[in-house]
């Protein structure tokens, strides 16, 4: 996650110089910039609960074998399973064409999701206990594969998923990439792997833990 | 009636002014106390590979404290400021106050956690649970750098706007 936003930033510039339609070409970079805030909020979350499970482990040394310790390191687990998903998304945000703004709406929405959820496990709640009460989401792993429908196959393919009307415009069949665009997505990849990649696999639920 | 929301809204965001504001203060004060409390515990450290780990998590610590000074230092000048200020530029200063606001309490954060690292060696605390603080300090590098980037990008679009 090194540099990582100063990453997506600087795409937020490449977005902008790219793009020939000034308007659409703002509202995308005001959605990255939205997004690329949240995720910042939920990572100093983070540095916040590290930092008290920290502290009450060292007031008490029997804090380690109490159930509120669970409950914060899994609180902080959880917490950083939904900062990699408003990551993906942001990745995910970044590939949309400029001029697309359904899509970039319904990426934004599935951010303000996850770091809804962030937020919640932030104020104490547990990531099961708040996917059970949203109307919006079952899962993390489902606002990445909608948004991911959504670049690659267009909104209206979703629409359709969830109520069978709509018709499918593949607009996203063969989005071209420029060589910086993909060069910098490459970084990202190596970026997110080194830092969320565990053992056992990664944050967007992978299998390999192989660097690249 | 839009006078009326005016004086909520000016509430709303004095309140959220102070209230950023304290929450810096207090994770500043806590960290001013973490950085006296470690210096006790260092002595009590004996073994030479956890003190090189120590050293190197604490001067990492002394170049945060630093930071979070300065960052507490921009949110009271942004509080200040935007009191004489309207539109636009308070608007940018309250964006200025928040993202300045969120660098000091990260990198306090971090100052915070390296002090509860040095009391936890000091206790001989048990492996896995120092593990998880190494690598929550680890992360933070990350954090830190993120929340860094974003302070840096927000001055830079804020600037550009009044060239």
């Amino acid at each position: 996650m090194k540099n990582k936003l100063g990453i997506i930033l600087a795409l937020t510039v490449i977005v902008g110089m790219t793009v020939s339609a000034q308007d659409a070409s703002s509202i995308k970079k005001k959605a990255l910039e939205d997004a690329s805030a949240k995720l910042v909020e939920l990572s100093t979350f983070i540095t916040t609960m590290t930092k008290d499970l920290a502290e009450k482990s060292a007031a008490d040394p029997s804090f380690s074998q109490t159930e509120e310790f669970s409950d914060l390191q899994n609180r902080i687990a959880e917490l950083r399973e939904t900062q990699n998903t408003t990551f993906a998304l942001i990745q995910t945000l970044n590939e949309v064409p400029a001029e697309e703004n359904a899509a970039i709406d319904s990426i934004v929405s599935n951010v303000n999701i996850a770091h809804g959820i962030g937020e919640a496990i932030f104020y104490g709640q547990r990531l099961n206990e708040v996917l059970a009460i949203s109307e919006e989401a079952s899962s993390l792993s489902e606002l990445v594969e909608a948004s991911n429908v959504i670049l690659t196959e267009g909104v209206a393919d979703v629409d359709q998923a969830s109520d069978g009307l709509a018709e499918v415009p593949n607009i996203y069949n063969n989005p071209s990439q420029t060589e910086i665009y993909q060069a910098v997505i490459n970084t990202l990849h190596v970026d997110f792997r080194e830092s969320t990649t565990t053992p056992d696999g990664g944050g967007f639920d992978e299998n390999d833990a192989t660097q690249v | 009636m839009n006078l009326k929301l005016s004086c909520v809204l000016f509430l709303i965001v004095t309140i959220t002014s102070v209230a950023l504001s304290d929450s810096v203060n207090d994770a500043i004060n806590g960290a001013r106390e973490a950085i006296v409390s470690a210096e006790s515990y260092v002595n009590v450290i004996s073994d030479e590979e956890d003190m090189n780990y120590i050293v190197s998590i604490l001067t990492v610590a002394s170049t945060d404290w630093e930071v979070a000074l300065k960052d507490q230092e921009a949110v009271q000048l942004c509080l200040n400021k935007k009191e004489g200020a309207s539109g636009e530029l308070q608007s940018d200063y309250n964006i200025l106050m928040k993202v300045s606001a969120q660098s000091a309490e990260v990198h306090a954060n971090s100052v915070r956690l390296a002090a509860a690292y040095v009391q936890l060696i000091a206790q001989k605390a048990q492996e896995n649970l120092l593990e998880n603080v190494r690598i929550a300090i680890k992360e933070n590098e990350k954090i830190k750098q993120l929340v860094s980037d974003n302070v840096e990008y927000t001055k830079r679009q804020v600037a550009s706007k009044y060239r």
